[in-house]
């Protein structure tokens, strides 16, 4: 591995990964991006090799001027305007690199995008980008430190080259999972204390995906039907255990029909209600299947919406709170209703919404019939109005299947029995045609869902059944494991409500089932389950963690361990009490461990000071010296080399060297290390020691040798 | 070679100028946070204080169970390079230490250059050395060694120390002119002393007794004396010569430098040639002559301590008995022998 190489992967890396978390946050200019795309690529490629620092420099201070002045112009937020000037800076740094030296202001400027990344963005791709810059970051600074300490060092390429091994790999990773680890652990533990003078809210929104719309256009285009993004969850508030909901959520509904689509006419008032409260529905509580019903609704941020998705005949609603932040202390938002049962929010909010809701689901069947027609004038305006110009033969067909009927549950069963057994569903388009839903009625005969619900109440009006359309979702599935349903971007779908009187709007569906909520495959379902589920942990345990989550799971962690131990607590009248004899095992190896330590350090505290005292025995080093020196001693005597009478050690391996006796050269560098270590009054090295002891072996090795052959008398010599 | 192995002790940590600006920017993002609540804040200061936390306990693991020695390879002359070299022995048996730096404790070699070592793996060892310019003669007191590691991050220097005591003796500068002249040829090599010994020179022949070396029979002489005779040596004795120095009245610098290198020189040059060389200062120093590189270098080493002495300090004094015996070098303006 080349440190140079894995040095520079790993500093892109770590860029990448900072620019891209506040890229995520859609508030940086396409230009910005841009820039700093070819200004990354080209310092991949050409590092070192791209103009002054000088000129950098210059570059650095324009791009502070410029921002500072757009900022002050207003076309820059702050926060966006200091984004942009860290990646300015980190994009110069990459470009002037000339060192090792200066990539710790690289990483900086990096950190910089980081945070201003945490400024601008709060998606789980941030949280995958911080994820990626942590571990890419503990490698950069490492092995950009260790280029440095090798430049310094004078370290030869062979060197370089050992120390990026895979060793160093192994212990890189390591380091990036503990610097992870210990950011989470922080992260989590560190009182989140705020104090408020100066916050900004994330303006980027995330990109919408849903079909949901709140016309209904038989020229358009919607979101197919495969796609399986979630963008809403609901949870009831009683207890279930469904798979699936088959609820209509009606988001808006549509009166006027202008041969194209449908609209709505009415005018939202600007009330601003915290919360509506309607009286029970007719026959509520009648029907076994009509008990009121509580949830829990979630809209997320990809619906793109500010519509509340209500299903049934709702008595109660609201209030509604932004998904994100402090859920103690979140502030409500006001509704607004258009007065034909359709409520929205003033204003969306970035990041979602939530709200609840009580409902009983609509009559049906039976109960409908018999409620006549006696409808209002406003009514008979509204719901019944059909365009100028309408093909002759959509009238002629309405006669066609309600002839001889007087009863409106009759007609538009007609009607929608007709829908559903002569026509198919179809996602495919017609392409442009003058009037598309005669083009449907009398030519294709399939379409989606719009087509469907369209034909269905244009042909209940011209039965003179005041109808209306109606767009949202339909269904919801339980994700595996989960305790709330899914909405998809492929449930956005469209209906129509028939009115009876004194009972209200009553959904109608011609749509064949198939073709009403997304079809998936199971691994469709199940990858945006997932992705949906770490959607909501991100969003729930790092995005809104409040002081108040930390104090709850600091609670319930000491009341964890409390159980524990109540678990362990020996019961009355139990002989044998194991949790006693864990302790007393605990203590008793802890006591022994501590008595082995203090007579380690006794010990080598006593031959430390008998050293220096002086005495006789100063150290086992020293006395291994000493030994050796003696058993190299008895060798040369049983060769019959000894020393002679008053002969010194140094002038008696002077001789043997003199006479060539064999290993004379280990037995002349022993005496001398010996003398020295005898002689010197300094410590003994364990590294020495044992050359010396490899040396004695070798001596004695030799000087058996020549005993064997023979040679050597003994060793003159002063 | 002179050595010391010492466990490592005492811990010190230093902020580097990044380091300085990671804790800046950490104490920066830590105030966003609290100020705004964004919990994404609160996430990029906990990976900067994590970085911090891990730096630290990584650069202590590294600097655990180190020992460390010091070799000197011998004394130092001035205006010459020397090496201090290190051996550091990792007693660890997981992790190895990285990136390691080491220096002298206190002055003025603590201000020196410092010896690197790029890797030291568990239970091995490595080597590193520093090499240094003495510039003027003396003895530096090394009073111990410190390791220090910037690993993993680079953020801020730890180091240990332990006190290992030593010391260098900076010799005096070396006179190659006066070197090479030396005493001429007549005072070259040993001179026979009439006795047997260990010479070169054919002292006479004798009988072999029990333990006389094989390969010293004189095989023509034995066979015709009918027993074994063995050759015998004479011993030799080596010349003599004293340095007097006697520097008193000069005063500090370039003169009483020259003088102490003059000294130096003649020592040198002397021992080289086989003499036995000694040494009289003024001031009170006298070595006896003495032959080798022991010898040699307690005379440099006085050489190296000796400072300006005045006019009324005593001159050198020559042992007792060694003035017939040793030639006398006398270096100085008043350089004389006292009685």
């Amino acid at each position: 591995m080349n440190l140079g190489l894995a040095r520079r992967v790993a500093s892109h890396a770590a860029v990448g990964f900072a620019f891209a978390s506040m890229a995520l946050g859609g508030e940086l200019p396409l230009v910005a991006i841009v820039l700093f795309s070819v200004a990354f690529l080209l310092s991949l490629f050409f590092e070192g090799r791209l103009g002054r620092p000088a000129l950098h420099l210059i570059l650095s201070v324009g791009a502070f001027a410029f921002l500072l002045v757009a900022w002050l112009a207003g076309a820059f937020d702050l926060i966006v305007a200091a984004s942009l000037f860290a990646a300015t800076l980190c994009a110069n740094r990459m470009l002037s690199r000339r060192s090792t030296a200066e990539d710790g202001l690289l990483h900086l400027s990096a950190l910089m995008m980081l945070a201003g990344g945490a400024a601008l963005s709060a998606e789980l791709a941030y949280g995958l980008c911080f994820a990626g810059f942590a571990v890419a970051m503990c490698s950069a600074l490492t092995l950009s430190f260790l280029e440095e300490a090798a430049a310094v060092g004078g370290a030869s390429r062979a060197e370089r080259e050992r120390l990026a091994s895979g060793k160093l790999l192994g212990a890189l990773s390591l380091l990036s999972i503990a610097g992870l680890a210990g950011a989470v652990i922080i992260f989590f533990t560190f009182p989140r204390v705020t104090m408020g003078f100066y916050s900004r809210e994330r303006r980027g929104a995330r990109s919408a995906v849903v079909g949901f719309s709140e016309v209904v256009n038989l020229e358009g285009t919607g979101a197919l039907k495969s796609d399986g993004r979630p963008v809403a969850r609901v949870r009831l508030l009683q207890e279930d255990k469904g798979e699936a909901l088959s609820l209509y959520w009606r988001g808006k509904s549509l009166d006027l029909f202008d041969g194209r689509s449908f609209t709505s006419t009415a005018q939202e008032s600007g009330g601003g209600m915290a919360a509506v409260h309607l009286p029970p529905p007719v026959g509520q509580g009648a029907e076994p299947g009509r008990a009121q019903r509580r949830v829990e609704v979630e809209v997320l941020p990809e619906a793109g919406t500010a519509a509340l998705f209500l299903p049934g005949e709702v008595e109660e609603l609201g209030p509604v709170f932004p998904i994100s932040g402090d859920r103690r202390r979140r502030q409500r938002l006001p509704i607004a209703a258009n007065g034909r049962g359709d409520y929205r929010l003033a204003e969306r909010p970035v990041e979602g919404f939530t709200y609840r809701l009580a409902f009983s689901p609509h009559l049906a069947g039976e109960a409908l019939a018999g409620r006549g027609s006696d409808y209002g004038e406003e009514e008979r305006r509204l719901y019944l109005q059909l365009p100028e110009g309408l093909d002759p033969r959509v009238g002629e067909l309405a006669k066609r299947l309600t002839r001889g009927m007087t009863e409106p549950l009759e007609k538009v069963r007609a009607i929608g029995e007709a829908l559903l057994s002569d026509y198919s569903y179809s996602l495919e388009l017609p392409g442009p045609t003058t009037d598309p839903l005669a083009t449907f009625l009398f030519e294709r005969r399939s379409g989606h869902c719009e087509f469907f619900a369209t034909a269905f109440t244009v042909l209940a009006r011209a039965a003179g059944v005041p109808a209306r359309n109606a767009t949202g979702f339909f269904g919801g599935v339980r994700p595996p494991g989960g305790d709330y349903y899914l909405l998809r971007a492929g449930d956005a779908h469209a209906w129509t409500e028939v009115l009876f009187p004194g009972v209200g709007f009553v959904p109608f569906d011609a749509t064949p089932p198939a073709g009403r909520a997304a079809s998936m495959s199971e691994l469709s379902i199940l990858l945006s389950s997932l992705a949906d589920r770490a959607t909501t942990w991100w969003r729930l345990n790092v995005v809104d963690l409040t002081l108040w989550d930390q104090w709850r799971a600091a609670r319930g962690a000491f009341e964890s361990v409390s159980t524990g131990f109540e678990r362990l607590r020996p019961r009355a009248g139990q002989g044998v009490k194991p949790l006693l004899i864990l302790l007393l095992a605990l203590a008793l190896g802890a006591l022994l461990v501590f008595t082995l330590r203090a007579l380690a350090r006794w010990r080598s505290r006593g031959v430390r000071k008998r050293g220096e005292a002086g005495g006789p025995a100063r150290s086992p080093r020293l006395r291994e010296a000493f030994a050796l020196y003696r058993s190299l001693s008895r060798a040369l005597e049983r060769a019959r080399l000894g020393r002679g009478a008053g002969q010194t050690q140094r002038a008696h391996a002077r001789a043997l060297l003199g006479h060539r006796c064999p290993a004379a050269e280990q037995i002349a560098e022993v005496t001398e290390w010996y003398l020295s270590v005898r002689f010197g009054e300094r410590a003994v090295a364990a590294l020495e020691l044992a050359r010396m002891r490899r040396l004695v072996a070798e001596a004695k090795r030799a000087l058996r040798g020549g005993r064997a052959s023979g040679l050597p008398l003994r060793a003159e010599g002063k | 070679m002179a050595s010391a192995t010492r466990k490592m002790r005492r811990r010190r940590l230093r902020f580097t100028r990044i380091g300085w600006y990671h804790v800046i920017f950490t104490f920066g993002v830590g105030g966003a946070a609290i100020n705004s609540g964004n919990n994404l804040l609160f996430l990029v200061f906990g990976l900067q204080l994590s970085a911090i936390l891990v730096s630290g306990f990584l650069s202590d693991l590294a600097l655990y169970a180190l020992e460390v020695e010091r070799e000197l390879s011998g004394d130092a002359v001035e205006g010459e390079r020397c090496a201090l070299r290190y051996r550091v022995r990792n007693a660890k048996r997981l992790g190895g230490a990285r990136a390691l730096s080491l220096r002298e404790l206190g002055e003025p070699l603590g201000r020196g250059p410092r010896a690197s070592l790029l890797e030291v793996g568990a239970g091995a060892q490595g080597l590193a050395a520093v090499e240094l310019v003495p510039a003027k003669r003396g003895r530096l007191a090394l009073t111990g060694v410190a390791i220090s590691t910037r690993y993993p991050f680079g953020l801020f220097e730890k180091s240990v120390s332990a006190p290992l005591p030593g010391e260098l003796y900076v010799l005096p500068a070396r006179r190659a002119a006066l070197e090479r002249a030396g005493f001429g040829r007549g005072a070259e090599g040993e001179r026979p002393e009439n006795r047997p010994g260990m010479g070169v020179e054919l002292y006479g022949l004798r009988e072999a007794r029990q333990g006389d070396d094989r390969r010293r029979i004189h095989w023509r002489k034995s066979a015709a004396a009918g027993r074994l005779m063995v050759v015998e040596r004479e011993r030799e004795r080596q010349l003599r010569a004293t340095v007097l120095l006697d520097h008193r009245g000069l005063p500090e610098g370039e003169a009483l430098e020259e003088a102490i290198r003059a000294a130096a020189a003649l020592l040198r040059s002397g021992s080289a040639q086989g003499m036995e060389m000694g040494l009289c200062c003024a001031g009170g120093v006298t070595l006896s002559p003495a032959q080798g590189e022991v010898a040699l270098r307690r005379a440099l080493r006085a050489l190296a301590l000796l400072g300006p002495l005045p006019p009324s300090a005593p001159g050198p004094r020559l042992p007792p008995g060694e003035g017939g015996r040793s030639k006398l070098l006398p270096i100085g303006a008043r350089a004389g022998v006292a009685p």
